[in-house]
């Protein structure tokens, strides 16, 4: 019964915390996407959706390969140091999406900012041009 | 500024040069190459000096010799902090030589941006040996 019991609670808090960090992620990605795309609202709603999908099927995908265990869950104290293990694992492997898509959200955002950088120097003359 | 346009003289090795590197960099925005003695760079820009790189965007903005040189690093993807750096009043000068290091070998673009100071950089841009202008 023990077993049943482990995995139903990993699966519980593993869930959890994948939707938790999924929205922040959104709500505070939007921002730096938003600048990245030069104020173009609706196109960063759209990356920034795409990036929480992703976000979503990687982890959830990892929480259910890694759900299985082969070890032998006789009492209570083993129930919880195997859930503990393993909502362990997940919340590294969260911190660690977590960090990459901040990474990838401030690299759009300063690609962005040099796309639209101004000219280092100012011009020698100016000419009409038709 | 959507297109810059590059005038370049057909008789400077420097130049050739940067038409054919300017051709093969991804760029920011579009880079228009014109030969400097060719009838279309005269019908669209008149009284652009001869015999020195120029580069005019759409909006009618002119820059030339160096500068046209620094703007030509800065509407590439690859180069356009190295244009930044470029830009400070002592470094200016040493934008052929600067161009020239770049294009021809791509490793020195890291080892020139690693060195502190712009004196320092000053110092080893100007043992850069560039083609002569057959126009001078």
């Amino acid at each position: 019964m023990y077993i049943e019991w482990s995995y139903a609670v990993y699966l519980a808090i593993s869930i959890t915390a994948t939707i938790w960090v999924a929205r922040t992620l959104y709500k505070n990605g939007k921002v730096f996407l938003i600048d990245a795309f030069g104020g173009n609202a609706e196109l960063a709603g759209s990356v920034n959706h795409l990036l929480v999908v992703g976000f979503y099927l990687i982890n959830v995908g990892y929480v259910a390969r890694a759900l299985t265990t082969t070890d032998n869950i006789a009492s209570l104290r083993s129930a919880i140091e195997l859930v503990s293990t393993k909502i362990g694992t997940i919340l590294m492997l969260l911190g660690g999406m977590h960090f990459f898509n901040i990474y990838v959200f401030n690299h759009l955002r300063r690609r962005g900012h040099e796309h639209n950088a101004v000219p280092p120097i100012i011009p020698d003359a100016r000419i009409s041009t038709h | 500024m959507t297109t810059l346009f590059v005038m370049y003289d057909t008789h400077c090795g420097l130049c050739t040069e940067v038409r054919d590197w300017l051709q093969s960099q991804p760029a920011y925005l579009p880079l228009r190459l014109l030969a400097s003695d060719y009838e279309e760079a005269h019908r669209r820009f008149p009284g652009l000096p001869a015999g020195e790189l120029a580069v005019v965007s759409d909006g009618g903005d002119v820059w030339l010799g160096n500068h046209a040189f620094i703007m030509c690093l800065w509407a590439l993807r690859g180069y356009r902090s190295w244009a930044r750096r470029l830009a400070s009043p002592l470094l200016r000068p040493m934008a052929r030589q600067a161009f020239e290091a770049v294009s021809r070998n791509r490793r020195n673009v890291s080892a020139f941006l690693g060195l502190k100071s712009d004196v320092e950089l000053k110092k080893h841009l100007s043992e850069v040996t560039i083609p002569p202008c057959q126009t001078e």
